[in-house]
């Protein structure tokens, strides 16, 4: 998740909230690079989830993007119990 | 030394931008100095910093900032900058240029010598009000500034925070991101040289998703970071998108109101920034609370002491953002300028490589021309004239290329001139002109030291004491006056004083102790003062008895002799002194004469050629090494170049007389046979003949044979040497020039 592939992910997510408006769930855990641009993006998902008074859940986030979280103190963003990516 | 390309271009950019500054702090020191100058000498010292920044050269960003908050001070006229704050500032300087060259050889500043120069400098900066780092809460800028005003503030400004981590809020630009950065790459950098103790992402710019964009960035920080580095350091973690963030910087327990100041400045709510604060623990929950109380006192006060404080805090605040924006413009109007000039920096080496290139086009060209001529057939013929032709000019341009105005570094005499002047306590007034005299950049480099040390002299022996030039009736000012022209092919330095000139007697003294002359009585003036070059003539002994010159003019001679240059001198006791240095034009090409004599040819720089006159049977028969022609009326020393050189073979049938000048005196040469003009590639002559005298140079013709190319200053000279009556020098010296040929 990065600038370089942000434009496609961020279409993606737009599709899927079409089809599914009240619930999305996000697997992170094969995320192999995650920049500012990424964060960004589930920020900015997950403020659209919680204004329209749905679900979201992020989870299995990987090692590059725990390290952005807990640098940026974000690590509420993915399920704690889910997490257990990092051994 | 063995420096990266971004590295080698900072040093020179450095170097460059402490010339301007020099140039600046010395038009200062004269009182001429402007706002522009010292917005000029500012800015240099700004980028400086910033650039040293990037490399992580600490040592030049920590002094540096010091003598920049000076400058600060001097360009909000709250410090006057006198001729002592000048000469400070020009040390300091020094000292800048002293760590740049040390960066240049050895990539960073690691000499204790430098370290304790530059300790003992600040120190003396301080007097001037330059702190290690202005914003320390020991001295709040901003507080010293309250102090003197009067105290109408109310008590709770001077209320501080108890944090004891700075307090950086950055908002990044939109187009952060599409650049190339990631701004999590900076908090990164934070951590290197601090802890992060509380960071909270500001998402609150974000639009819905249906209006999101994700390639802009939105982001924005609030960070609490616990670090012993100073504000430098910390902004300097952001260089990278200074002119793409809006970034502000709170020190560790700042005062509150600045606090109100920057939760009242960033875009976000109050209420919410104010959360932000407290969870990045820059702020208790009790002192957000006294913040919000006191800015709503403050909103609805209209006017009144509080309002003042708060537009003088935030004043302060916002400065630093105003002076960068102001810098970026000029910054970005001074890449302006250079565009239009449209200067283009090129390495000397791939110069040199052309003008190399050129010089085998230069003989290759020739014997072409050579060829043609022998085969025959008008339009070969033709083709070959135009070909010429144009080599001839690609030749021109590309030597042009080299030439560069000595204007610039007759302006580095502007500093020697004034530290000179205040080591032997004399004025000197300085005047330069002919600045736009163009000459070789080699040339230039070689030239300077030579140049470097008459100033000096001049000066220093030269021009007298004020107190004597009064007693004088001169004013007490001396005049020290640099020109270049050029003059008949050749470029012509002049270094020229006004002050107690040569004294005969004591030279002549002098040379008789010396045992360079035996008797002075037969001696010209001109005679006299030449002995100051030569070699045995400068001991230390000398400069103490000796109030004159001659300090170690025999090696200026030398060095000006090695570029093939000439150098003479002219003095009226009393009056004056001028020292003039002649250099050819360029070092590689030159339109020269060629001549033969017996089997060998030689070459003649064309420049120096007057006219060529056949040499008549009746002066054919005197026999001795040189002679005289009348020359429509005016005596005409000559020369035999058979003679002088050694050529072997019978004299020709016929005879010619070139007639060069040389410096403003005539000779003749005499040769068997004219050949005519021609390009010439100068190769010098290997060290086994750099003592034959009266060559200068060797070059390939374009039949592959070699000729030697004469040097007509040192023939002229000979020549009217002779005609002087000196004996001719032991003629069995003289090496055959067969043996060069071969």
């Amino acid at each position: 998740m990065t600038i370089y592939r942000a434009g496609e992910l961020t279409a993606r997510l737009a599709a899927a909230l079409a089809e599914q408006p009240q619930e999305l769930h996000l697997d992170l855990h094969e995320v192999s690079e995650f920049d500012t641009a990424g964060l960004q993006i589930l920020l900015a998902a997950r403020r659209h989830m919680h204004a329209a008074g749905g679900v979201f859940t992020a989870a299995r986030a990987s090692e590059c993007v725990l390290d952005v979280l807990e640098l940026c103190n974000l690590t509420d963003l993915v399920c704690g119990e889910n997490t257990s990516a990092r051994q | 030394m063995n420096l990266d390309p971004a590295l080698s271009t900072f040093v020179s950019e450095s170097r460059e931008l402490l010339r301007e500054m020099e140039a600046e702090l010395l038009a200062c020191e004269h009182g001429e100095a402007g706002a522009e100058s010292i917005n000029a000498i500012f800015r240099a010292a700004h980028t400086i910093k910033g650039s040293s920044g990037l490399f992580g050269l600490n040592a030049i960003v920590e002094f540096t900032h010091v003598v920049e908050g000076v400058l600060d001070r001097v360009r909000a006229r709250t410090l006057e900058l006198d001729n002592e704050l000048a000469a400070l500032l020009i040390e300091c300087r020094d000292h800048m240029q002293a760590m740049i060259d040390c960066v240049a050889q050895r990539g960073e500043v690691d000499s204790e010598q430098l370290d304790a120069d530059g300790a003992r400098l600040l120190q003396r900066l301080e007097a001037f009000g330059g702190s290690r780092r202005t914003a320390t809460p020991a001295a709040p800028p901003t507080a010293a500034a309250d102090s003197t005003k009067p105290q109408t503030q109310p008590q709770p400004d001077a209320w501080r925070a108890l944090t004891d981590c700075w307090h950086i809020s950055v908002r990044f630009g939109p187009d952060v991101l599409t650049n190339g950065m990631d701004p999590l790459s900076f908090l990164r950098y934070l951590t290197t040289f601090g802890e992060i103790a509380g960071l909270q992402v500001v998402d609150d710019g974000m639009p819905p998703f249906e209006q999101f964009d994700p390639e802009v960035c939105w982001l924005g920080y609030e960070i609490g970071l616990r670090t012993d580095a100073g504000k430098d350091r910390i902004e300097a973690a952001f260089e990278f998108v200074r002119d793409d963030c809006t970034l502000r910087i709170l020190p560790p327990r700042s005062q509150v109101a600045e606090y109100v100041a920057l939760i009242r400045d960033l875009p976000e709510a109050d209420d919410r920034l104010g959360e932000l604060l407290v969870r990045c623990g820059t702020l208790t929950r009790q002192e957000l609370n006294d913040c919000l109380d006191m800015q709503a006192a403050q909103s609805e006060t209209t006017g009144g002491a509080a309002m003042l404080g708060e537009v003088m805090v935030r004043e302060h605040v916002v400065q630093p953002a105003v002076v960068e924006a102001a810098l970026r413009r000029q910054r970005e109007a001074r890449t302006e300028t250079k565009k239009a000039d449209g200067l283009l920096r090129i390495d000397s080496e791939k110069l040199d490589r052309l003008i190399d290139l050129i010089g085998e086009l230069v003989t290759a060209g020739a014997a072409t021309s050579i060829a043609a001529r022998v085969v025959g057939g008008s339009e070969l013929n033709e083709s070959t004239l135009r070909l010429s032709r144009l080599v001839e000019e690609v030749r021109d341009q590309a030597l042009k290329l080299r030439m560069v105005q000595i204007g610039p570094t007759f302006a580095r005499f502007k500093r020697v001139v004034r530290d000179v002047a205040r080591e032997v306590g004399k004025q000197i007034r300085l005047e330069m002109s002919g600045g736009e005299t163009e000459l070789d950049k080699t040339l230039i480099e070689s030239i300077v030291d030579p140049l470097t040390h008459l100033v000096r002299n001049a000066i220093d022996h030269g021009v007298e004491a004020p107190q004597e030039r009064l007693a004088r009736g001169k004013s007490a000012e001396g005049l020290l006056r640099l020109n270049a022209r050029h003059d008949a092919g050749s470029i012509v330095i002049e270094v020229q004083d006004d002050g107690a000139g040569l004294n005969r007697e004591r030279i002549v003294r002098r040379a008789l102790e010396r045992g360079l002359i035996e008797d002075a009585s037969v001696l010209s003036d001109a005679q006299v003062h030449a002995l100051i070059f030569e070699p045995g003539f400068s001991t230390a002994q000398q400069v103490t008895n000796l109030s004159g010159r001659g300090v170690g003019m025999d090696v200026v001679k030398r060095n000006v002799a090695a570029q093939r240059g000439t150098i003479e001198i002219e003095s009226r006791e009393g009056v004056g002194t001028l020292v003039r240095i002649r250099l050819p034009l360029t070092l590689a090409i030159i339109d020269g004469f060629l001549v033969r004599v017996g089997r060998s040819s030689f070459v003649l720089p064309l420049e120096t050629v007057e006219e060529c006159v056949e040499l008549e049977a009746g002066q054919r028969a005197a026999d001795d090494g040189h002679s005289y022609i009348n020359l429509r009326g005016s005596v005409l020393p000559f020369i035999r170049l058979r003679e002088l050189l050694g050529v072997d073979g019978a004299r020709g049938k016929r005879e010619s007389v070139v007639v060069v000048r040389w410096g403003g005196k005539r000779a003749g040469v005499v040769v068997d046979e004219l050949l005519g003009e021609l390009q010439t590639v100068i190769k010098p002559v290997s060290r086994l003949f750099s003592r034959l005298q009266g060559v200068s140079g060797s070059t390939i013709l374009g039949s592959g044979e070699v000729a030697l190319i004469l040097d007509v200053g040192g023939l002229v000279e000979r020549c009217l040497a002779g005609a002087e009556a000196r004996p001719p020098q032991s003629r069995n010296e003289e090496p055959n020039a067969h043996l060069v040929v071969l």
